[in-house]
């Protein structure tokens, strides 16, 4: 498959529909995150039930939490403004909807170990912040230790020295050109108002300081010369039974705001799962992705009868027709082992592996659009 | 009881260490923009500061410790969120160490530390979430929520108000929805999402709340053949109320004469329309309202 297809030519993706017998792993990206494929199929094919489910989406992820798949997994990179690494996770069962979510975790490395622990331990679905690393640490058990590494503080220093650019601050005075912390514009400058936000993202290739929306964009940095500079491993396991659970984990977008939180730990965002019908799993730029529910919208398109390419590509389609600068890819799997992916602006790659695989097999997707394509090319006709 | 109970900021109740921690979100259905803040602390308009994230921020969603360094920069000052009256009921429920029920499974030693949610169908314990939708006259749809979240949660707790797609939603070529009740469910079928898709599908409002609540219902009575559902809610008590493009609304409940809430057996909502002169209150129950 040709990655470099000219963007902007409406692309017909063929329609994937590898016939492939169950268990089924899907997940996103390739080269090391198949690891966590191979990781969670071998468990999944010697299991099944919740429990099973559960485990092979956790020692799935948790492969790539420790291995720091992409530097944008686990510890010791994408560290925010104030140069803490924190992390996002996320499980969903499809039988129960049981879920359970971890944002802004911080000083534990194994974030989806803790989502699932608030899944199977607590009444709640979501816990965040310090509290959530206390629950972690005083309930779960887990080792406190910390997520920097010699690689990440040099990253977060290069960024420093650079006068902390680009990053995600606006509106304050001189957040274009030094380090925080900033001073609130007067009033009189400022703009504001409703709609910025559709204005500001228009905007964003005519910026000279460009704020880095996404960990996709170029920069002159470590970023650039990493070949899978991409971000949030997202899983759907199908067990031999056809029952689904899915899961998602990150450490989000290098210099986010302290606090910030994507989609990735957020119920029909990151991913979404649906008894007899199938699941999704998103990635890329999750401030804006999450403000569609495109999970459960891709698995509510799949309910109303459409395949899981149309249903990904759906969704791209409908985040484009708002954001045509937005970066991200969708990847569904429906109950019964057929997979789909869909992405805009974005070279994804996803892997699958099923008895009928032979191993891991790692798909590339051409993207629908891109920064010249009309946001209307998208709409691919079935 | 104290205080009248509300769930929303000021005056609301606090988490089991004491603290205020307020979730709120704001969603505009024309651009798709959003902005939400869970366990903030220190400001008592939490939608305000979600509306800063909206406006002002590249990102959509923050948390903790970060959304209050955030709202500190957006020129909140620090207010004192935790009234007397409801510090005084945090201090009564922490003299009896929170024995309502543990709250983490499998660790009932632990429950002098942690938090029991009120007990289902106590009345004396509602839960409530201030949910709005507005319909301007260009046809601009937004949706907001804003609330304190369970009396004595676990800290660090967060339900749907802030969740887009849980909570809250907003398509202004559709319709929109806020949810209020028990968050945890609420949050397994992205519900005020699902009633802006079954809005989109071609109900109306109400249907497309009654469509919802059925889903919900049906996915807790199906209970998962594999047992173990993690409901902390065995009374489901949900509300969700919607408004289309048209200006239209509707809502449903699980409410009913089994399942009362602040003794009622419906679940009330307001309405208030250009050119009418006045609000009224409308209610739905379980099987809904036009």
């Amino acid at each position: 498959m040709n990655l470099f297809t000219i963007i902007g030519v409406l692309v017909y993706y063929p329609a994937v529909s590898f016939a492939s017998a169950l268990p089924l792993v899907l997940n996103t990206w390739s080269e090391d995150f198949t690891g966590a494929t191979r990781t969670a199929f071998d468990v999944i094919s010697q299991a099944t039930g919740r429990g099973g489910r559960l485990d092979a989406l956790e020692q799935g992820l948790n492969f790539c939490e420790l291995h720091q798949c992409g530097g944008s997994v686990g510890f010791g990179g994408h560290s925010d403004a104030s140069g803490e690494v924190t992390l996002d996770a996320m499980v969903m069962d499809g039988v129960t909807h049981d879920v359970g979510g971890v944002g802004g975790l911080r000083r534990v490395k194994r974030a989806v170990s803790v989502a699932r622990g608030v899944l199977e331990h607590t009444n709640h679905s979501l816990l965040v912040g310090e509290a959530a690393t206390r629950f972690a640490i005083d309930f779960l058990g887990f080792e406190e230790e910390s997520l920097s590494t010699p690689e990440s503080v040099e990253e977060q220093a290069a960024w420093v020295a650079g006068g902390c650019q680009p990053n995600y601050y606006r509106a304050f005075d001189h957040c274009t050109s030094s380090c925080p912390p900033y001073v609130l514009q007067a009033p009189g400058t400022r703009e504001s108002g409703t709609g910025q936000q559709m204005e500001r993202w228009g905007r964003v290739g005519r910026e000279e300081h460009r704020p880095r929306y996404s960990p996709y964009v170029e920069e002159g940095s470590r970023q650039q010369q990493q070949p899978s500079n991409h971000d949030t491993i997202g899983m759907v396991v199908v067990d031999q039974e056809g029952e689904l659970a899915c899961g998602v984990t990150t450490n989000g977008l290098g210099h986010k705001v302290p606090g910030r939180v994507g989609d990735s730990p957020v119920p029909g965002a990151g991913c979404y799962v649906e008894r007899g019908v199938g699941g999704c799993a998103c990635t890329g730029d999750g401030d804006v992705m999450m403000r569609f529910s495109p999970s459960a919208r891709a698995v509510m398109g799949m309910e109303a009868g459409m395949a899981p390419q149309e249903a990904a590509e759906a969704v791209v389609g409908s985040i484009a027709r708002y954001y045509p600068d937005f970066r991200g890819g969708v990847v569904c799997a429906d109950a019964g082992g057929g997979v789909g992916a869909a992405a805009w602006n974005l070279r994804l790659s996803f892997s699958t592996q099923s008895p009928a695989t032979e191993g891991v097999q790692v798909y590339s997707v051409t993207p629908l659009g891109g920064k010249r394509g009309r946001a209307g090319d998208v709409a691919r006709v079935s | 009881m104290l205080i009248e109970q509300y769930y929303v900021g000021y005056g609301g109740f606090p988490n089991a260490e004491g603290e205020m921690e307020l979730d709120a979100a704001i969603m505009c259905g024309s651009r798709k923009t959003y902005g939400g803040v869970a366990a903030l602390q220190g400001v008592s308009r939490a939608i305000s500061v979600a509306r800063r994230v909206m406006e002002e921020s590249v990102h959509s969603f923050l948390v903790g410790r970060g959304a209050s360094t955030f709202a500190r920069s957006q020129g909140f000052e620090w207010d004192e969120v935790l009234s007397p009256a409801a510090r005084e009921e945090w201090l009564i429920w922490k003299g009896n160490e929170g024995k309502e029920a543990p709250q983490v499974d499998g660790r009932e030693e632990e429950s002098a530390r942690v938090p029991a949610p009120p007990r289902e169908g106590d009345a004396a314990a509602p839960h409530d979430t201030v949910g709005l939708l507005v319909l301007d006259a260009h046809g601009n749809l937004a949706a907001g929520t804003s609330t304190s979240g369970w009396r004595f949660k676990h800290p660090g707790r967060v339900g749907d108000s802030p969740i887009v797609g849980s909570g809250l939603y907003a398509d202004s070529a559709v319709g929109g929805a806020v949810a209020t009740g028990d968050g945890e469910e609420i949050m397994r079928v992205c519900l005020s999402f699902l009633v802006v898709e079954k809005m989109r599908e071609g109900l109306g409002p109400a249907l497309a709340c009654q469509a919802g609540i059925r889903r919900l219902k049906a996915l807790i009575s199906e209970g998962g053949g594999e047992g173990e559902r993690q409901g902390m809610h065995e009374n489901l008590t949900v509300a969700v109320m919607a408004l289309d493009k048209e200006g239209r609304v509707g809502a449903a409940s699980t409410l009913g004469e089994h399942n009362r809430h602040r003794g009622r057996p419906g679940f009330p909502f307001v309405v208030w329309k250009e050119g009418l002169g006045k609000a009224w209150v409308e209610e739905a129950d379980d099987t809904g309202t036009a």
